[in-house]
């Protein structure tokens, strides 16, 4: 699901980011363009207005420098007397408003050979015009600007700005003309004609420039002392130089340098008194040098334009967003048909194959993946429909195979040693199928006057056709063998019943063999069967040689011989069918005859049918190393041990009749009767045993010490396995007790030792006691 | 504790009481010129009521153009004077009984300054050029230097500002370090631009300000004269310690004279005046006249034939350090 959004969240992302990188760049060259576009306006417009403004001061100041002018001609060449000179300085006065005041200043002892100082200086005061002398020791005017630089510089000059205390700290400056004599025939400097010229005009005309809401015009004079400027603070007192000093701006003090020396620009600068970002433009005053600057804001300027910006951003941020939420939409559209078909292919590989599949609307690639997944589906619910009938009836035929197979088995038999009553001898089989089922058998039976018949068969295949015809070989040899016949006849009859009524062409081999347990003639014949060994005591095992008759149940009308040979006490035969000697491992090799013999061979004397089938099962275990059985294994080993003679031979432990006792004497007995006896009898054998040693232990000598003795196996007892346990005690039958105990008691109110007879007699198949020779002797059978 | 609580009521009663004042003698003391950095000593001994802790009611008067700092103190308009001590020993010579109590700057700061572009590198350029210089005692040091080197420039009386220089009108002209040198770097002269000459570095190191008197007012109350004196090293001394705080005194009495100031213009002047005032290696001097820098500008006064003898330096300087 979370791979499903992810395609779908990275096309939208992509989508998105295209859009925005593409919004982003129109917006940024928008704003680039329309900023340079402003800027260019702006600065067209500063130097209009600019130029407006220079030429409105420049027309007042020229028209005043003419003036002085006209009045200086006059002085160089007309009289120069006291009235001439305030007539005219009057008539300068009236008829030029703007000027405050005007003055003629001598060189000294010009005027009057007399006079050091001579300098009439008239001005408005009020209404009217009032006169003075300038000049006196404490004003030694030939020091002052306005008459030592026109005198030194020969021309006429405007002087830097200065308040007049007495006209009312008015702002000032001063056109200051020099005026030459004849004097002897040289040209000779007299003095400078003056005219004051008050400032507040040209104030209130820079004061009057409107730029924007907070921007301002300034003025500076030649050595960029301020001369105008909204902070008042600043005229006369800062120059430009001074602002960028304390501010450290190199660049301020450049354009200071460039405007003093008449340049004009329009630059990008911070203004050093707030810090303010803006543009200036600034040009010259051309009559006086003095120069005008313009700053515009920079927010102010580009408030337009980044309103503006913001704006379009604003409307781009909106359309973007609706972009992305239309994104969204359709991909949502897209995303959740396959989310939820995903949701139900999830369900039906889970297993619910009837899981409903979403239904899809439009007609597009989505809903083509629908049809195929429910198509799919169907198929798949065949399939498994189909799988599931065959896997049940094959799951049906199984359990009835098992069935099979434990009734096959069953009707073997299984019980070991089969025949405890006869001792004389000992038999062991073993068959483990292939399959379920199989074809081989064996089967043993007792027959009249004391014959042992014992047979081992395989039918040719396997699984259930070789099971039953197995069955009905085995059936069928049974009921012949109980007729008393010889092997040879039984088998020719048996191959005649099976041959006649055999439409499957199925046959069997079988090795048939009837022992006279009294004498160990053994009278046998094979049909086709594997020669059997034969390992006679204290000599090598060899193969028994058969005639080599036909299989069984193939053709009708067949004679068997019958072979015999006598088995002496101690001799084994062992049968066995081709599982054994066929049986293969990893690398396809057989175990063989070779190997069989060999291993019978290596068996130590003395080993009981059963411990010689289990070493050859063994053998054949690690002959095939966990390979697939590939056919039935049988065996059967017959071991005869004669009449009188007890093939295991009595043994007895004799021990104190202590506690410490028990424990060997446990240990005997079972390793005796675990030759004879199933390993199932045993857990009784040791009950039994203990019961009454501890018994003997408790009861058989209250004077002190004694012994006791185990003896088994006793022969001639009944059931398979007998012992003794005899006590040099006083008579004590522990048989005879009375009642049997009441379980239902507590343990400690029941008598003692009532509970141990009970278990003696329970347990044991036959208990007996016996008083022989002043000995108590307890006999115990069991099997 | 109430045994000595009476004692505290009358000592804080005996406070309270109208204590007879001490007589602070009153005295006026004239500044050379206008209020500036130059003199910030003086006004900041003032605002800081050095004067008045020495028991002196000093008022300062500012001088100006057109101010002639001895006659004031010839006809007795004030008590105390600055002025160079070219000025001093030539009034003296004069016959104005005037007595030197204290040297404040050390080291001279007169210099003459020419665009760079004018083709002036080395003082003997300055023959045959135009060269304004300030008259009186200011033309001690340029004249003695021409005549040193064997040259004639084209001497313009300089007036009160430089833009006779600024305009072209002339090569050279007179400047102080602490004063005008900067106002050329104000009006947009960068100083890779200027080419100076310090007369303090051309073996005419004239000491310059120093505080005179009548030779009557220290007769009459040395005492007086020394509080000045202290108060005044003192005013500097703080001065130096707190410049912030003395462009501050200085700036706000330069307003109040309207005298055109700016920050930038008064720092200058102030960090100058400390060089000059207390030059390296004469930090502990403040205040004292060097016998050998006397002897110096008296034998070139005299050579110049500007004055007829020159008194000895014990005699000329009363040194009435505290």
């Amino acid at each position: 699901m979370r791979r499903l959004r992810g395609v779908f969240l990275r096309l939208t992302l992509l989508v998105l980011l295209g859009a925005a990188a593409v919004l982003g760049g129109v917006s940024a060259y928008g704003y680039m363009v329309s900023r340079n576009m402003l800027l260019d306006k702006v600065e067209e417009n500063a130097r209009n207005q600019a130029q407006a403004t220079v030429n409105r001061i420049e027309s007042v100041l020229a028209g005043l420098q003419k003036v002085p002018w006209s009045a200086a001609y006059a002085l160089e060449n007309g009289p120069v007397s006291a009235e001439e000179i305030r007539k005219l300085c009057r008539r300068l006065l009236t008829d030029t408003p703007e000027v405050y005041g005007t003055a003629v200043a001598f060189e000294p002892y010009s005027f009057d050979s007399k006079q050091l100082y001579y300098s009439p200086y008239l001005y408005r005061h009020g209404g009217e015009i009032r006169e003075t002398m300038l000049g006196g020791a404490n004003y030694r005017y030939f020091y002052q600007d306005w008459y030592l630089l026109p005198h030194e510089l020969g021309k006429p000059v405007w002087t830097e700005p200065y308040f007049d205390e007495g006209g009312g700290n008015i702002l000032m400056t001063t056109y200051a003309v020099p005026f030459y004599r004849e004097d002897h025939g040289e040209r000779r400097f007299a003095g400078v004609v003056t005219v004051d010229v008050s400032l507040e005009w040209l104030r209130r005309i820079i004061s009057e420039v409107r730029v924007l809401q907070t921007g301002f015009a300034f003025l500076v004079s030649g050595s960029g002392v301020y001369v105008s400027h909204p902070d008042m603070r600043l005229v006369l007192n800062e120059t430009i130089f001074t602002q960028a000093e304390m501010a450290g701006d190199q660049q301020i003090r450049e354009i200071g340098r460039d405007m003093i020396r008449g340049g004009t620009r329009f630059v990008a600068v911070t203004a050093p008194s707030t810090g303010r970002e803006g543009f200036l433009f600034y040009a010259p005053l051309p009559s006086n040098g003095w120069s005008l600057g313009v700053f515009y804001p920079r927010d102010e300027l580009l408030a337009d334009v980044n309103r503006m910006t913001l704006v379009a951003g604003g409307m781009g941020l909106l359309g973007f967003l609706a972009l992305a939420a239309m994104a969204a939409a359709i991909g949502r559209s897209i995303a959740r048909p396959l989310r939820r078909l995903s949701v139900a292919a999830g369900e039906i590989a889970a297993g619910r194959l009837d899981a409903a599949l979403p239904e899809v609307q439009s007609d597009d690639e989505v809903r083509d993946l629908t049809l195929a997944f429910g198509h799919m589906t169907a198929s798949l619910k065949d399939y498994i429909r189909n799988l599931t009938s065959t896997t049940a009836a094959k799951e049906r035929i199984e359990s009835e195979l098992r069935i099979a197979h434990d009734i096959q088995m069953g009707i073997l038999p299984k019980t070991f040693p089969p025949f405890p009553d006869h001792p004389q001898f000992d038999l062991y089989a073993s068959i483990v199928p292939a399959r379920e089922v199989g074809g081989d058998f064996y089967d043993f039976s007792l027959l009249a006057g004391e014959r042992f018949c014992f047979v081992v068969g395989d039918v040719s295949g396997k699984g259930v056709p070789a099971a039953f015809f197995m069955a009905v070989a085995k059936t069928l040899l049974k009921a012949v063998a109980a007729q008393g016949l010889e092997p040879g006849e039984l088998l020719a009859r048996v191959n005649e019943d099976l041959s006649t009524e055999n439409d499957s062409c199925m046959f069997v081999t079988v090795f048939c063999g009837i022992l006279d347990i009294a004498g160990g003639e053994v009278a046998w014949a094979s049909a086709g069967h594997n020669p059997p060994v034969l390992a006679r005591a204290g000599a090598a095992p060899e193969y028994l040689p058969t005639h080599r008759e036909p299989v069984a149940g193939a053709m009708p009308g067949l004679a068997y011989t019958t072979e015999r040979f006598t088995m002496a006490p101690g001799d084994t035969l062992f049968l066995y069918t081709d599982g054994v000697t066929e049986a293969m491992n990893a690398e396809g090799g057989l175990f063989g005859e070779d190997r069989l013999l060999e291993r019978l061979a290596s068996l130590p004397a003395g080993n009981t049918a059963r411990e010689m089938i289990e070493a050859v099962g063994a053998a054949i275990g690690a002959f095939t190393g966990g390979a697939e059985q590939s056919d039935d294994i049988t065996m059967l080993a017959l071991r005869f041990q004669g009449q009188g003679g007890v093939a295991t031979p009595t043994r007895s432990l004799r021990l104190p009749a202590r506690l410490e006792s028990l424990e060997p004497l446990r240990l005997f007995v079972d390793a005796e009767a675990a030759r004879i006896l199933d390993p199932a009898l045993l857990p009784k054998v040791e009950l039994a045993l203990e019961e009454a040693l501890v018994n003997v232990f408790g009861y058989a000598y209250p004077d002190g010490a004694g012994d006791v003795e185990v003896a088994c196996p006793l022969p001639g007892e009944p059931g398979a396995f007998a012992l003794s346990i005899t006590d040099w005690g006083g008579p004590y039958d522990p048989l005879t007790q009375t009642a049997a105990p009441d379980l239902d008691a507590g343990l400690d109110e029941r008598s003692p030792g009532g509970l141990g007879v009970f278990f003696i007699k329970t347990v044991a198949s036959h208990a007996r006691y016996e008083r022989r020779d002043g000995v108590n002797v307890l006999i115990l059978s069991f099997g | 504790m109430p045994k000595t609580r009476p004692a505290l009521c009358l000592l804080l009663l005996l406070t309270l009481l109208p204590v007879p004042a001490r007589a602070e003698k009153q005295a006026v003391l004239l500044l050379q010129w206008l209020p500036q950095a130059q003199f910030a000593g003086f006004y900041v001994a003032r605002d800081k009521g050095f004067y008045r802790e020495a028991g002196v009611d000093l008022t300062i008067r500012a001088g100006g153009p057109d101010i002639l700092a001895s006659r004031e103190l010839a006809r007795g308009a004030v008590e105390f004077a600055t002025m160079f001590l070219a000025t001093g020993i030539q009034r003296r010579s004069e016959g104005m009984p005037l007595v030197h109590l204290a040297q404040l700057v050390q080291r001279s700061a007169l210099m003459l300054v020419a665009r760079r572009d004018s083709g002036i590198r080395e003082p003997k350029d300055l023959d045959g050029r135009r060269v304004s210089l300030w008259d009186n005692e200011f033309q001690l040091q340029p004249m003695a230097l021409f005549q040193r080197l064997g040259i004639v420039p084209d001497v313009v009386p300089q007036g009160f500002s430089l833009n006779l220089f600024l305009r072209g009108g002339v090569a050279a002209a007179s400047a102080m370090w602490y004063n005008e040198y900067h106002t050329l770097l104000s009006a947009g002269i960068d100083a890779d631009e200027l080419t100076v000459f310090f007369f303090a570095d051309m073996g005419l190191n004239f000491p310059e300000d120093g505080i005179y008197c009548l030779e009557r007012t220290w007769e009459q109350d040395p005492d007086l004269c020394r509080a000045v004196v202290g108060a005044t090293l003192k005013g500097w001394r703080y001065a130096f310690d707190h410049p912030d705080e003395a462009l501050e005194i200085v700036l706000a009495q330069m307003r109040e004279a309207r005298v055109p100031a700016n920050r930038a213009h008064q720092k200058w002047m102030l960090a100058r005046m400390r060089d000059i005032i207390l030059p390296p290696g004469r930090e502990d001097r403040l205040g004292r006249l060097d016998r050998l820098d006397y002897q110096r500008t008296a034998s070139v006064l005299l050579e110049r034939g500007l004055i007829p003898f020159a008194l000895t330096y014990e005699r000329f300087t009363r040194e009435a350090l505290p």
